[in-house]
């Protein structure tokens, strides 16, 4: 297992903007906003800046794919903020994560010294997210799309069958749902601060993917985030204490890489950001990662492990769910957060090692290792 | 009766003879002349052995459901909610695990574990898909 990446880089700088439902602001003004507030975080300025990583692709059926529009390109942000020394940028389609992977190794490698991350999504107005509008199917999709599954689908198979083989219900489900809206709670950018669920509501939600209701799904909105990565000798010159990305693994299978890869153990884990753009992806990444034994994820959340205060709060942020889809730029905005101590009401105390966790099953898997240095 | 509204499959190189068995409404795979693996989605090698020799060999076409989801919403041209997207595991291999709806079956009936067989549902003059019902032993 590669440990050549061990503690090179660290986080030093994040951003946030609104997260909302609808707006009239630009997506651009949303992922400037993240990206000054980033820079300004570090310390830096927008000069400083030499490096950029972005994931600006729009997803779903109304996807218009247009540039300051319904995305937001390394071309658009460098020409907005005047980024006058850029020598590294890349866009790449995944998840947020991928684009820290291609940050930290541009930084190791020396292709930039001040990488700026960004992720902007756009919630489009009067669209169903997941219709489909094609009337072939190629590729992948021509096992699928004939008979009418959309990709969400899938994850919903996933937990039938988890369900059938764990004996986890509905009810186990809620206590997932019930501990995100609880830390959305003490995060004063999440969309769903100041409103509580109860299982009543959730076993009352409309179905949309059986066994996926409603409240196991995030919501499509508008926000940016961004975050600042630096090696870790220029880290050391910032404001902020760094958040050292101690070990890595970009792969179907991450969990016991980056365990590996960092030389940190599951007992010296002491918080975890786990992807949950559909609800259950908490107990996958809980199992995946060996936290807790298969098929036993559930009853670790029945029993509050997961919260605030248990053995390994989960998601302290309220996640995709509680704060909002940013397709996991929030998991490492929060990862960075906690390992810097600066995480508020929802601080974990003597927290050293962060776990974050990206993807699912059929897409590639990053799961970092966020620490804080000695 | 075709129902031209649902998507159709667009083959490729690879998985040309698939749809041009399904046409024929025979379920047809790639399989490995050496180790006997079946290769879904087709591709050109095998994937244990890393043998090019494959050939189209037909499957028995039965098999159980190994997991579903009941779509409800009205997401997918053609298709009105709710309605099963299973996983059809076929008997031939463990793990290859083939989309398709139930059909002949009412929603709630199906289970994980449910004996099925496959079927086939013509879209078109030129174009069928391999579905699945229940079958009886
Ligand atoms: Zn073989």
């Amino acid at each position: 297992m590669d440990k050549s990446m061990r503690n090179k880089t660290a986080i030093v700088g994040v951003g946030y903007s609104d997260m909302v439902r609808k707006t009239d602001r630009s997506l651009g003004s949303f992922a400037i906003e993240a990206a000054m507030q980033a820079i300004t975080d570090a310390g830096l300025k927008p000069k400083d800046i030499d490096g950029y990583a972005g994931t600006p692709v729009a997803f779903g059926g109304g996807a218009m794919h247009l540039d300051g529009v319904d995305e937001i390109s390394d071309r658009y942000i460098i020409s907005s903020l005047g980024l006058p020394n850029i020598r590294w940028a890349l866009d790449i389609n995944g998840l947020t994560s991928i684009s820290l992977v291609q940050a930290m190794q541009a930084l190791a490698v020396g292709a930039c010294d001040y990488a700026l991350v960004v992720r902007a999504m756009y919630n489009p107005v009067g669209v169903r997210y997941n219709q489909s509008r094609s009337p072939e199917a190629g590729g992948p999709g021509q096992f699928t799309d004939p008979y009418g599954l959309v990709p969400m689908g899938r994850h919903a198979q996933w937990l039938q069958r988890y369900m059938h083989d764990s004996g986890a219900t509905k009810e186990d489900l809620f206590n997932v749902v019930k501990a995100l809206r609880d830390h959305a709670q003490l995060n004063p950018y999440a969309y769903w601060r100041g409103k509580d669920i109860t299982l009543e509501d959730y076993l009352a939600s409309r179905w949309i993917y059986e066994p996926l209701c409603l409240f196991d799904c995030d919501m499509p909105l508008t926000g940016a985030g961004a975050v600042v990565l630096t090696t870790a000798e220029r880290a050391k010159d910032l404001p902020n204490p760094p958040a050292y990305i101690s070990g890595f693994a970009s792969t179907y299978e991450p969990g016991e890489a980056v365990f590996e890869a960092s030389g940190i153990g599951r007992d010296e884990v002491q918080a975890a950001q786990l992807y949950d753009g559909y609800i259950h992806m908490i107990w996958f990444w809980l199992e995946k990662l060996g936290l807790c034994g298969k098929g036993e994820a559930y009853k670790f959340t029945r029993d509050g492990g997961i919260s605030l205060g248990g053995t390994l709060p989960v998601t302290t942020f309220g996640g995709s769910q509680g704060e909002g889809r940013l397709h996991g730029m929030g998991h490492i905005r929060e990862g960075a957060m906690q390992v810097m101590g600066r995480a508020g009401e929802r601080q974990v105390p003597d927290l050293e090692n962060c776990i974050v966790a990206c993807g699912f099953e059929s897409v590639p898997g990053h799961a970092f290792m966020f620490s804080r240095g000695s | 009766m075709a129902d031209s509204t649902k998507v159709i499959p667009h083959a490729d190189l690879e998985t040309t003879p698939y749809w041009e068995a399904a046409r024929e409404h025979k379920l047809k795979l790639p399989k490995c002349s050496q180790d006997g693996t079946f290769v879904f989605p087709p591709r050109p090698i095998c994937p244990k052995c890393h043998s090019d020799k494959l050939e189209w060999t037909e499957l028995s076409g039965r098999g159980a459901v190994y997991t579903f989801t009941i779509m409800h919403d009205k997401m997918v041209a053609g298709f009105d909610p709710p309605y099963v997207v299973a996983q059809v595991e076929l008997e031939e291999q463990a793990g290859l695990r083939l989309q398709s709806n139930i059909l002949e079956c009412p929603v709630p009936d199906v289970y994980i574990g449910m004996p099925v067989e496959v079927t086939f549902e013509d879209r078109s003059e030129e174009i069928s898909v391999p579905q699945f019902r229940p079958r009886s032993s």
